[in-house]
């Protein structure tokens, strides 16, 4: 058994460095074809991000396989009270070993997805530069009248001439059709900063809990009564704190949620009765 | 050194084979921006703002062969009333 | 028709929306489609828009769950089942057979899966050596899954095992041959 973990123990350490040595190398590349893939989806980053993870996926189910194979199949008489405890030993600490790998294997993979980098920002630039260069540039098909655009459309729509009244046919230019796809991306984006704060209420709930846990377990040995006071109202200062941080968590994601919406109807003002109707669902989802 | 070598050609590869391959749908092409207008291709008529979208006005050829709800630019309204 | 976020946009259904999705992800174009269905691309385009947002305030997921099994009835659409793309006799077989044979169905998921994990194109992979379209491939993909969900709910747990084992496998083989097309993995070396 000794040996075999040992040999164990290499192994994934062997597989760990893999994981960290292709993570690294891999990295600058995507982050090259990120920028550089002109295609409208970046299919070709997609494509070869697609095959770096499938890399690391087949260097964790190496460990996953091997894991099964000498670990939890590892033959001992199952008799023998003192063999299986020894062995139970063995299993966990290889089980410990392959979970530090899982790990590290996560964290590449979060490193790869975090190449992708998409720049909703100049996208809607570009669409409202369209439109300024775009919008009186029309005439009627019929009267040759000038048409003017209005406003952003991202759907075809019919628009009057005001000379004869026809009706034309305005088909946007494909980005512009994206406007309300990139709307809430962009939305999403710019409010993120709001959503991080709703987020990261658990873990601080978690530390002010775990230090008034500590001071719990000080006062077991304490025997001085001002201490132990003092103490006690530590303790409920971080009681408060935690429960005062706990109750303001909802406000928070409201807040975010309504940034994120008021941000996604400047940008199309043409679905803000629907986007309201989506704030509400998702409002009411997180409430139930 | 030698570790490295194999895992940069590897990766060189795969490279290649994702930039170069065909992606499905095809390229993809940017559409500009158009203007048309439609006639009926039953008496050449014109649609104009008062007649409506669904049908012509003059000689009732249906352009649209449904019932127009209240949408996003196209409205209730657009449905061709006298016909 | 008790859900009013099921009433038609501009006359359009949410099956003629299905339908018309399903079709364009088998390669027809969009003109053709509205063509069929007697409208204008502004119809089209608004109905469709309308539609997502439909899905996006329906909390209970029921206009979702229906557009799912609508596209997978595209071909029983009463308009747009008369539009076929080009497809090749070799693609007409396969699609029957993975309409029909499921292991066949599952081992073409593996396939596609692998596929995807050695840089290829799934949708692409499967068009060029199958001749199956995206959009077919999607419609099987969910008349096997109401399958797979109906067993789980008849707690027929044993063939849903049966069947994820058999696409791992399949996957697995695929994988192993994407491998050595490339000139192996990169910790083929590891030995333990
Ligand atoms: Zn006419």
């Amino acid at each position: 058994m000794q040996e075999t973990k040992e040999r164990f123990f290499t192994f994934i350490g062997k597989l760990e460095d893999k994981l960290r040595e292709f993570t690294a190398a891999s990295i600058p590349e995507l982050v090259e074809l990120n920028n550089t893939d002109t295609d409208q989806f970046k299919r070709g980053y997609h494509r070869m991000k697609s095959a770096v993870l499938g890399q690391l996926d087949s260097i964790q189910k190496k460990a996953l396989d091997v894991k099964e194979e000498k670990i939890t199949c590892f033959p001992f008489p199952s008799d023998d009270h003192e063999i299986s405890k020894i062995y139970h030993q063995f299993r966990n600490e290889c089980y410990d070993r392959f979970f530090q790998l899982d790990e590290l294997y996560s964290k590449c993979r979060e490193e790869v997805e975090g190449t992708h980098q998409e720049d909703f920002e100049s996208k809607y630039q570009k669409i409202l530069d369209e439109y300024e260069t775009l919008k009186d540039k029309f005439r009627c098909e019929q009267c040759g009248s000038p048409v003017t655009i209005d406003k952003i459309y991202f759907t075809t729509t019919y628009i009057t001439c005001p000379s004869c009244q026809t009706r034309n046919t305005f088909e946007p230019s494909s980005q512009a059709k994206m406007l309300e796809h990139i709307g809430r991306s962009l939305a999403e984006q710019r409010t993120s900063h709001l959503l991080e704060e709703h987020d990261e209420i658990p873990q601080k709930t978690q530390a002010l809990y775990l230090q008034r846990h500590e001071i719990e377990l000080s006062l077991i040995h304490e025997s001085d009564k001002r201490i132990i006071e003092q103490k006690r109202a530590q303790m409920q200062e971080l009681e408060k704190q935690k429960v005062e941080l706990e109750s303001k968590r909802p406000a928070l994601y409201q807040t975010y949620l309504r940034a994120m919406f008021d941000e996604w109807n400047k940008i199309n003002p043409a679905l803000t009765d629907e986007h309201e109707k989506f704030y509400n669902r998702l409002l009411n989802d997180y409430q139930k | 050194m030698e570790e490295n070598k194999k895992t940069l050609s590897l990766l060189e590869r795969m490279k290649q084979k994702a930039v170069e391959q065909k992606s499905y749908g095809g390229e993809f092409t940017e559409e500009p921006a158009k203007v048309n207008a439609r006639t009926c291709q039953n008496c050449g008529a014109g649609r104009s703002q008062q007649d409506g979208l669904t049908h012509c006005a003059y000689c009732g050829f249906e352009f649209l062969s449904v019932k127009l709800t209240d949408g996003i630019n196209i409205k209730k309204e657009d449905n061709t009333q006298n016909i | 028709m008790s859900n009013s976020l099921l009433e038609p946009v501009h006359g359009v259904s949410l099956y003629d929306y299905a339908a018309a999705a399903a079709k364009m992800a088998t390669g027809i174009d969009q003109k053709e489609i509205c063509k069929t269905l007697g409208i204008e691309l502004a119809v089209f385009e608004e109905a469709s828009a309308l539609w997502v947002a439909r899905m996006q305030e329906d909390s209970t997921f029921e206009v979702s769950i229906l557009f799912g099994q609508y596209f997978s009835e595209a071909d029983k659409h009463p308009k747009l089942s008369g539009l076929q793309a080009q497809v090749s006799e070799e693609g007409k077989a396969n699609l029957e057979k993975m309409k029909t044979d499921r292991y066949f169905y599952e081992e073409l998921n593996g396939a596609r899966q692998a596929a995807y994990d050695y840089g290829y194109d799934g949708a692409q992979w499967i068009q060029d050596n199958f001749g199956i379209s995206l959009g077919d491939f999607q419609s099987v993909a969910m008349k096997w899954s109401e399958v797979q969900n109906e067993e789980v709910r008849n707690n027929n747990t044993d063939n849903v095992h049966h069947f994820i084992d058999y696409q791992q496998k399949k996957q697995e083989e695929y994988a192993a041959k994407f491998a050595s097309e490339q000139g192996g993995n990169v910790a083929d070396d590891v030995e333990f």
